[in-house]
């Protein structure tokens, strides 16, 4: 890991030589979010094999992080190893390669890609891989070229640090600015190598639009959030996959996402020595001495396929369960930590997998249809003023979240407006029931309600 | 090869000899040890003393039936630990001991020992100050007109004359300031030498930055939220008694002022906290003086207060109360109303009186309106219910009192908003007009009450909530001959001193005076002379009402002669509800204040503006 500081970013001079020979000015002119620059950079035509790929990229960061632990780590410099790389920006969106490759097949390269003095690509991977796709497909010679902007070279004032390379590259990967086309588990990984390598989290979320204009306490709180959201469930993710000898083998966690996501806020964030909230234990009856005991059950959750087990219809689902069967029945949740892993002298991951379905998954998805099935009948004994307690719970924040809401569209904002009239509609035909009853207004208020649904 | 523990410098090293489950090792992180190499079968984790909970470790261990040997250094930690715990809880065995079952030779040793003072404390205060001594630092709960005060100026002299300390520094409000100087010169034999810090911030700082040149300093809490910096540097440099009067002012969590006053306290070992209500709301208003006394969370922890909010969540208000009950049980003492042994008060009923026709006819124009818009029309706004509950028992009030008090109601765009309940001309009129055109009916009543006391030479303390019926009553009385004052949020120090001196004062010219709750039911004794109170209209603070009654009824003076209330009602208004209400709730509140342990008025909480308005039964 390249430690970001503001050393000089190292050129390879003999490369920049070449771009140097090879590069052709246009008349066209782009700007770039390269520190505080404002006037608008000139656009050069440039050769495609003298833009390399480079592995921060976060669009692939998975598969170069999972490339790391299943085989041997990517050199940037080996012909062979950006070959691979080529490979997995090709498989990495299908569909979204497909409709770039079309546009630029029929409007040409609109955006310039930017690229270092030697040739390392901080924007335009995708469109560099899909150039060089279109050109082994229709050996069309317009399609050898890429548009290039170049930034300052070796013996130039402006020549970049470490870290102007990482701001300009998480300013046109990772911000929220319409190109959200890469995964969160992506994003997570990027901006954790930003952040291992010396870049601070709040300088690079200052940075982004979203969180640029807010004041400090929002700011700070989002921050907050970020940090829970994307870092903490990455490092929550490492722990899984280091139990389960996969270390850095993101790839094979990917669609587990949200749920290790869900399991971060609603659960694991909720049990660091360091913030321990102590509500939450309080809340759930959970000992000190039990929490180790609790994410081993988690992680045993986490390993099920199949949510339809207890009727429900997502992973993510499964782990919202999670609570509600620790109020109802902690002691037998906290049975599924007795069931252990499978031996660790089966390193292969697909093969772990399989033996754990052959000898463990049935135990878990009984032992959890038992807890379902405990947790169903305790909620049908509870009264009405718990009912509507857990309703209420459910409309302020237990149940929702905000990081969802924040991301919904226009069309189902519209219906969540619906829904929430609805709610309110609901909400005043039940309290009316109540005044009359308290009122003795109708002897027959409830019944009047319920025959009215 | 056995596991074992050891501990060399500051470090802990665990070793294993067979490799453990993920569980155990993630629970051991969580314990705050860091395994060294993951890939072995007999993982070492290391820790530094500092991150490590050792005992919880040790404990967890014993569950999962794993056994540990520990080396010299680590049991001899472990015994620190456990000595430690152990003195923690016979600090506080003994302090319940002091309060309940005092070593008889001990107590008589100390009580021999009070020989500074200029005044003899009560047996009752003897006890709260053996109690404060033998614990350093502690609340005292004792109800309005105990002799709170009198108990700290003791502790003061003692620490004084032990050289411990060498200035008391009381954090109160305004109202507070000059009854400690009064204490002071009565039980100290000397002169104050206060120091009030209401002068301005630069004058202030040449105060903290100089050599300590007063006694007694009397500050607001305000000032400490300003000051905190340099004061904790006038701490540093002066050796000086903390004490918080009227401390339900820092009750709330993470408030400005309460923030500011903890912070303080940790720059002072002798600390007091000084209230005669110290839960009017929540449970939680005990953690401040908890925390202030005794450090963030020493008394209650992170998980006691979890506790307590899941207990009072799940509506366990009995096992909550229990809970904190025992916790602060060894740090505060308390005196109830009973042992002060005060004569016991009269209660008269209340005068029931016909409004004048035209405040009536305005009061019956308000409620006819408030008839007409009924309930339903703002059940379809639930946000709104709230605040016009609010608006139209507040309107209601301010009728029975003095129709003048709607003045406010007639410019008040925000409450018409909603709906305007003086939206007819000739009622607006008749308001802006009205002392033109009658005097209200109860007015004429307490004047003529108050004229009899005065042929009886009594004088009386006359209650009202309302700033402008204050001022019609204080107009009224004087244009009668009988000299009278006012005492409200603005009436300044010095001036709030000397009526009260004038007061107290037995065949001095002040007969009269009016008072504002809000402004003078605390921290002021009116008792020496005074033993009739009127209460011309009431609120719904229960805890007020009961402090403004403690103004005329307090020790040193209330023992042999009776206190009368009397309270003046007007026919089928508000009065009579908001009475039954607030006698209700103090009721209550007089029983709790009554029991010898602190019990707390929880359901007070949960009465809002729409359960009184629908008290009313309009």
């Amino acid at each position: 890991m390249t430690i970001i500081t503001d050393q000089k970013l190292i050129i390879n001079e003999n490369y920049e030589d070449q771009i140097n020979k090879h590069k052709i000015p246009t008349s066209k002119k782009k700007s770039i979010p390269y520190r505080d620059w404002r006037e608008d950079q000139p656009v050069f035509k440039l050769p495609i094999e003298f833009c390399r790929f480079r592995l921060e990229n976060g669009r692939i960061s998975i598969e170069v992080s999972s490339h790391k632990a299943t085989i041997n780590p990517l050199d940037p410099n080996s012909p062979e190893d950006q070959k691979k790389i080529f490979g997995y920006l090709q498989s990495s969106d299908r569909e979204k390669n497909k409709v770039l490759s079309n546009l630029l097949k029929k409007d040409g390269q609109t955006s310039p890609a930017v690229i270092t003095a030697d040739g390392f690509l901080i924007n335009g991977n995708r469109r560099r891989m899909l150039l060089e796709s279109l050109f082994n497909e229709t050996y069309d010679e317009k399609f050898k070229f890429i548009d290039v902007c170049i930034l300052p070279g070796k013996n130039d004032p402006e020549r970049p640090t470490l870290k102007d390379i990482a701001m300009l590259e998480y300013r046109y990967q990772v911000q929220d600015d319409g190109k959200s086309d890469y995964t969160e588990m992506a994003k997570a990984i990027t901006t954790r190598n930003y952040v291992n390598a010396g870049l601070p989290l709040p300088q690079m979320l200052r940075d982004d639009p979203k969180y640029s204009e807010l004041d400090d306490k929002p700011f700070n709180r989002d921050v907050k959030a970020f940090e829970r959201d994307y870092l903490g469930t990455l490092d929550l993710i490492d722990d899984y996959l280091s139990e389960n000898q996969m270390v850095g083998n993101y790839k094979f966690m990917e669609t587990r996402w949200e749920s290790f996501k869900e399991l971060n806020q609603k659960i694991m964030s909720k049990l660091k020595n360091d913030e321990l909230d102590e509500k939450y234990l309080a809340k759930y009856n959970i000992d000190e001495d039990e929490i180790g005991d609790l994410r081993a059950a988690c992680f045993n959750i986490i390993k099920l396929k199949n949510p339809q087990i207890i009727n429900k219809n997502r992973h993510t689902d499964l782990i919202r369960a999670i609570n509600p069967w620790l109020s109802n029945s902690k002691k037998e949740f906290l049975e599924l930590a007795e069931i252990g892993d499978v031996s660790d002298e089966i390193t292969n991951p697909r093969e772990r997998e399989k033996k754990w379905e052959e000898t463990k998954a049935e135990l878990v998805e009984n032992t959890v249809k038992k807890i379902q099935a405990l947790s169903n009948k305790k909620k049908e004994q509870q009264g009405p003023i718990n009912k509507l307690k857990q309703i209420l719970s459910m409309l302020e924040h237990d149940y929702l979240d905000e990081d969802q809401i924040k991301r919904m569209p226009i069309p189902e904002l519209d219906t969540a407006i619906k829904i929430t009239n609805s709610i309110q509609t609901a909400n005043k035909s039940l309290q009316q029931t109540f005044y009359d009853l308290k009122d003795n207004k109708s002897p027959h208020a409830l019944k009047k309600h319920f025959e009215n649904k | 090869m056995v596991n074992q523990i050891n501990l060399v410098d500051d470090t802990f090293t665990l070793k294993f000899n067979k490799k453990l489950d993920s569980s155990t090792s993630y629970q051991l992180k969580y314990f705050g040890f860091n395994r060294l190499d993951k890939n072995t079968n007999i993982p070492i984790f290391k820790a530094l003393i500092k991150n490590v909970k050792f005992v919880e470790t040790l404990n967890f261990l014993k569950k999962k039936k794993i056994t540990i040997f520990l080396c010299d250094n680590s049991q001899k930690y472990l015994k620190k630990i456990k000595t430690n715990e152990i003195s923690q809880k016979k600090n506080s065995d003994y302090l319940v001991s002091i309060k309940e079952k005092p070593n008889l030779n001990e107590y008589n040793d100390f009580v021999s020992s009070i020989n500074y003072l200029k005044r003899d404390l009560q047996e009752h205060q003897k006890k709260s100050l053996f109690h404060l001594q033998k614990a350093v630092s502690a609340a005292i709960f004792s109800v309005p007109g105990s002799g709170k005060t009198s108990v700290v100026l003791a502790y003061y002299e003692k620490l004084r004359i032990e050289k411990k300390v060498n200035g008391i520094f009381v954090i109160g409000p305004r109202s507070c300031f000059g009854p400690w100087e009064d204490e002071f010169l009565l039980n100290i034999n000397r002169n104050h030498n206060s120091k009030i810090l209401n002068i301005n911030p630069t004058k202030r700082k040449i105060i903290y930055d100089q050599k300590l040149k007063n006694e007694l300093f009397l500050v607001h809490f305000k000032t400490i939220a300003n000051d905190i910096e340099y004061l904790k540097n006038f701490f540093l440099e002066n050796k000086l008694l903390l004490v918080v009067d009227e401390a339900h002012n820092i009750k709330k969590i993470d408030g400005v002022w309460s923030n500011a006053v903890i912070e303080l306290s940790k720059k002072s070992i002798y600390k007091v906290i000084l209230t005669g209500t110290p839960l009017p709301n929540d449970l939680r208003d005990i953690y401040n003086y908890l925390d202030f006394l005794y450090g963030y969370n020493s008394i209650f922890s992170k998980k006691d207060r979890a506790s307590i909010e899941i207990l009072l969540n799940n509506e366990k208000k009995d096992e909550a109360i229990n809970f904190v009950k025992q916790k602060i049980h060894p740090y505060y003492t308390r005196v109830t109303k009973k042992e002060l042994n005060l004569s016991k008060p009269i209660f008269n009923k209340p005068k029931l009186i016909k409004m004048n026709p035209i405040e009536k006819n305005i009061y019956e124009a308000i409620l006819t309106k408030i008839r007409n818009y009924g309930r339903s029309t703002f059940l379809n706004n639930i946000d709104l219910i709230q605040r016009i509950c609010k608006a139209r028992i507040i309107r209601l009030k301010q009728a029975a009192s003095y129709v003048r008090n709607l003045d406010s109601a007639l410019h008040d765009e925000d409450i018409n908003i909603h709906e305007n309940l003086l939206d007819d001309k000739s009622i607006r009129n008749q308001i802006k007009k009205y002392d033109q055109l009658e005097k209200p009916a109860k007015l004429i009543k307490l004047i003529s009450m108050v004229k009899n006391l005065k042929n009886q030479n009594k004088k009386v303390l006359v209650w009202s909530t309302h700033l402008k019926t204050i001022n019609l009553i204080l107009k009224a009385l004087l244009a009668e001959g009988i000299v009278a004052e006012k005492i409200v949020g603005k009436t300044d120090l010095d001036k709030r001193r000397n009526i009260k001196e004038e007061f107290n004062l037995k065949g001095s010219s002040l007969d009269v005076i009016v008072a504002l709750p809000q402004a003078c039911s605390e921290s002021i004794s009116l008792h020496k002379a005074c033993h009739n109170a009127i209460y011309y209209d009431l609120n719904y603070n229960a805890a007020e009402f009961l402090q403004s009654l403690d103004r005329i009824h307090r020790v040193g003076g209330s023992e042999m002669i009776p206190v009368e209330y009397d309270f003046l009602h007007y026919v089928d208004t508000v009065d009579v509800k908001v009475y039954e209400k607030v006698f209700k709730k103090a009721d209550r509140q007089m029983q709790i204040i009554e029991e010898e342990n602190l019990t707390f008025d929880l359901e007070d909480i949960e009465e809002n503006w729409e359960t009184l308005y629908n008290d009313l039964s309009l």
